[in-house]
């Protein structure tokens, strides 16, 4: 440190100069000097010396040790003193003011050396551990758990204020008190009292927790739920030195919890009653749905020679709306479900449920000639069950609205949505087609950068897309009863399962050209082939 | 004319004309006993309650069984019906309304040998009877 800025008080002119010369010799800044106690103590506070040299014996109504009170008192200065008498008396008062040397006149300049040194080095370390102190005690003091450390014999050598509030102690009456006297638990169903945490790491040198329910017991009786934990304070050798007791008061986290606990069981109630009502409307409406579409067809049956064409037609239609309600109670029971439950994950080769639908669709028209195009190995992570409702509700779509096709072509393959991502619908976002044709309909890729997007195109009659938000709310048809048939849930349905497997679904169109339906399933990587 | 019975455990009476009907149509000419509830149903089958002066020796070649009925329902039918050593192999084949899952499994756990889903016609009916192996039902002739 030999930057240090030094002052030197000493009344001896030749004196002063002459330390002043060894000093700067020495490699230190030439120091200041005052020839007085009052001078030296004036100039200390204008100049912030970072070492005093202080001549005991000084003419005027301050001496050096009484110079070096007054600063002692002010600044935080480390003083060594000068003096040629050395008297019992004096080294007593000199002792008071906590000098960081003493040199006797006439000295060696290396003696000076030394002691200078040792005076710079100790005052910096000191003033260093002192900050650390100051930062450890303001942290402790400032966070918001409650803090109470010990000594190895479990007295209570540090409280902080939080810790202050909850137990009723002030840190100054529980210093060196037994921990078990301040931090006094037991437990909250029991009522019976708990170990003292404490006790257990010095016994055990590990760090323990509390037990759940857990009270404290202020000074005054008042009871307060708390969470802690206690850990061994240990030296460089891992001997315990003391223990550190953490803890807070719960009292919100516990009523937050009761509230949570009750809210979750409301919810269960509610989705049991959800299920009770959903039950009880499949059984009880349709009973009579049941009636009205048998006996009609019994009427149909029984009594076709007493009916004329029009009677035919009308039993007929009741017939039909009497099936047609019946599937849509059923619809909507599905649908209902389908946010309830987990989903049961497994690998769903969808290559092989679209090749089986599409076997399925061909056998239920067998006089339709229409050409699917399945990508193969088509595998990803997700429910089975869902997923085939997915497909079958797509695939069947395509072939509904492909009906009046003479070449009816109904594709499902996968695309590898390309980095940077649009998500504006019908804006930019361009395709890679796995399946090396690109996308006939101008590729959309509304999902995450490298997704894997899924589709299903047919070249059916198409929709509006002014009307595509509607697409996938219940009970929205976009085409009338007569031209295609159907409920309108299927769409509704489908994206409440693609929703469920956390993935995105949306639709292109264009009118008298076709649609394709794209979707992703919530992942980035599709399941290992 | 006790051999070879159905008996209908149904508590809706249009379901029982309708069921009763498709029996007929298809020349299953059986003779159907109809038990209304499930306590009558039990009553029936171990000559209890309104049946207790019954002869119970010759149980019928099938129950169906219809599920939600009052007092008691179809379920609680299947498991007397199943805990009991004389009737534990008595072929039940359980009336469902709906795409209910939860019935179907559940009737399956406590030993149901099929079911069928309302309202019973011909064919859902065969397909039942085939599945349990009594053809007889279906090919019997008119006496």
């Amino acid at each position: 440190m030999t930057d240090a800025k030094i002052l030197i008080v000493e009344d001896e002119a030749i004196e002063a100069m002459d330390i002043q010369q060894r000093l700067a010799d020495m490699g230190y800044p030439l120091p200041d000097i005052a020839h007085s106690g009052e001078e030296g103590v004036r100039k200390v506070e204008a100049l912030q010396p970072d070492l005093i040299l202080m001549d005991i014996m000084m003419p005027g109504k301050m001496d050096g040790v009484a110079a070096a009170e007054q600063i002692r008192s002010r600044f935080d200065i480390p003083i060594i003193f000068l003096t040629a008498y050395a008297d019992d008396n004096t080294l007593s008062r000199a002792k008071i003011t906590a000098p960081y040397g003493y040199i006797v006149k006439p000295f060696q300049e290396r003696e000076l050396h030394i002691t200078v040194d040792m005076a710079l080095y100790r005052h910096k370390m000191e003033k260093e551990l002192k900050e650390s102190k100051k930062w450890y005690s303001t942290t402790l003091r400032s966070i918001g758990d409650a803090v109470i450390a010990t000594d190895k014999k479990g007295l209570i050598t540090f409280m902080n204020p939080v810790a202050e509030g909850l137990t009723g102690w002030k840190m100054k009456n529980a210093l060196n008190k037994e921990m078990a006297e301040v931090f006094n638990i037991m437990n909250m169903d029991t009522r019976q009292a708990v170990e003292n945490p404490v006790l257990r790491v010095i016994r055990e040198g590990v760090t323990v927790g509390l037990a759940n329910h857990t009270i404290l017991i202020a000074r005054e009786g008042k009871e307060i739920p708390i969470d802690d934990s206690a850990a061994p304070i240990k030296d460089d050798k891992g001997n315990i030195m003391g223990v550190v007791l953490v803890f807070r008061d719960i009292t919100e986290r516990e009523k937050m919890e009761e509230a949570l606990k009750q809210s979750q069981a409301e919810v269960q109630t509610v989705n049991r009653d959800l299920e009770v009502y959903s039950y009880t409307i499949s059984h009880e409406l349709k009973a009579p749905l049941r009636s009205i579409e048998g006996f009609s067809k019994a009427i149909l049956e029984d009594y076709a020679n007493k009916l004329d064409a029009t009677g035919k037609d009308f039993c007929k239609r009741i017939v039909a709306a009497s099936k047609r309600m019946s599937q849509q109670i059923d619809s909507l029971l599905t649908m209902s479900r389908l946010t309830q439950g987990e989903l049961r994950e497994n690998t769903v080769n969808l290559s092989d449920m679209a090749e089986v639908i599409a076997y399925e669709l061909k056998k239920s028209q067998p006089e339709r000639s229409a050409e699917f195009v399945i990508a193969k190995k088509i595998k990803i992570h997700g429910d089975f069950d869902l997923l085939r409702i997915v497909m079958e509700n797509l695939l069947a779509n395509a072939w509904k609205f492909t009906g009046k096709r003479k070449a009816a072509k109904i594709e499902f393959g996968q695309i590898q949505s390309k980095p940077p991502l649009n998500p504006l619908l019908n804006q930019g976002g361009e395709l890679v087609d796995s399946e090396n044709s690109p996308p006939k309909l101008g590729g959309v890729a509304k999902g995450r950068g490298g997704e894997t997007v899924y589709f299903v195109r047919d070249n059916g009659a198409g929709f509006d897309m002014k009307y595509a938000d509607k697409l996938f709310m219940p009970f929205q048809r976009l085409h009338s009863e007569n031209e295609f048939s159907g409920l309108g849930v299927g769409l509704a349905t489908v994206y409440k399962i693609i929703t469920k497997h956390g993935g995105k679904i949306w639709a292109e169109s264009e009118m008298g050209k076709g649609t394709t339906v794209y979707f992703t399933l919530g992942q980035t990587t599709p399941a290992p082939p | 004319m006790k051999n070879k019975h159905i008996l209908l455990v149904e508590d809706n009476p249009d379901d029982v004309k309708l069921t009763l009907r498709a029996l007929k149509k298809n020349n299953i000419l059986n003779e159907v006993i109809v038990a209304q509830d499930g306590v009558e149903a039990v009553d029936y089958l171990f000559g209890t309650g309104k049946f207790k002066d019954l002869d119970t020796t010759t149980m019928p070649q099938v129950v169906l069984l219809d599920l939600k009925m009052p007092r008691m329902d179809g379920l609680e039918v299947l498991q007397r019906i199943r805990s009991d050593e004389k009737t534990k192999l008595l072929p039940v084949v359980v009336l469902t309304t709906s795409n209910e899952d939860k019935d179907r499994v559940e009737s399956y756990k406590l030993g149901a040998n099929s079911y069928i889903r309302k309202p019973v016609d011909f064919n859902r009916f065969a397909e039942a009877v085939q599945q349990l192996g009594l053809y007889w039902l279906v090919l019997n002739e008119a006496p």
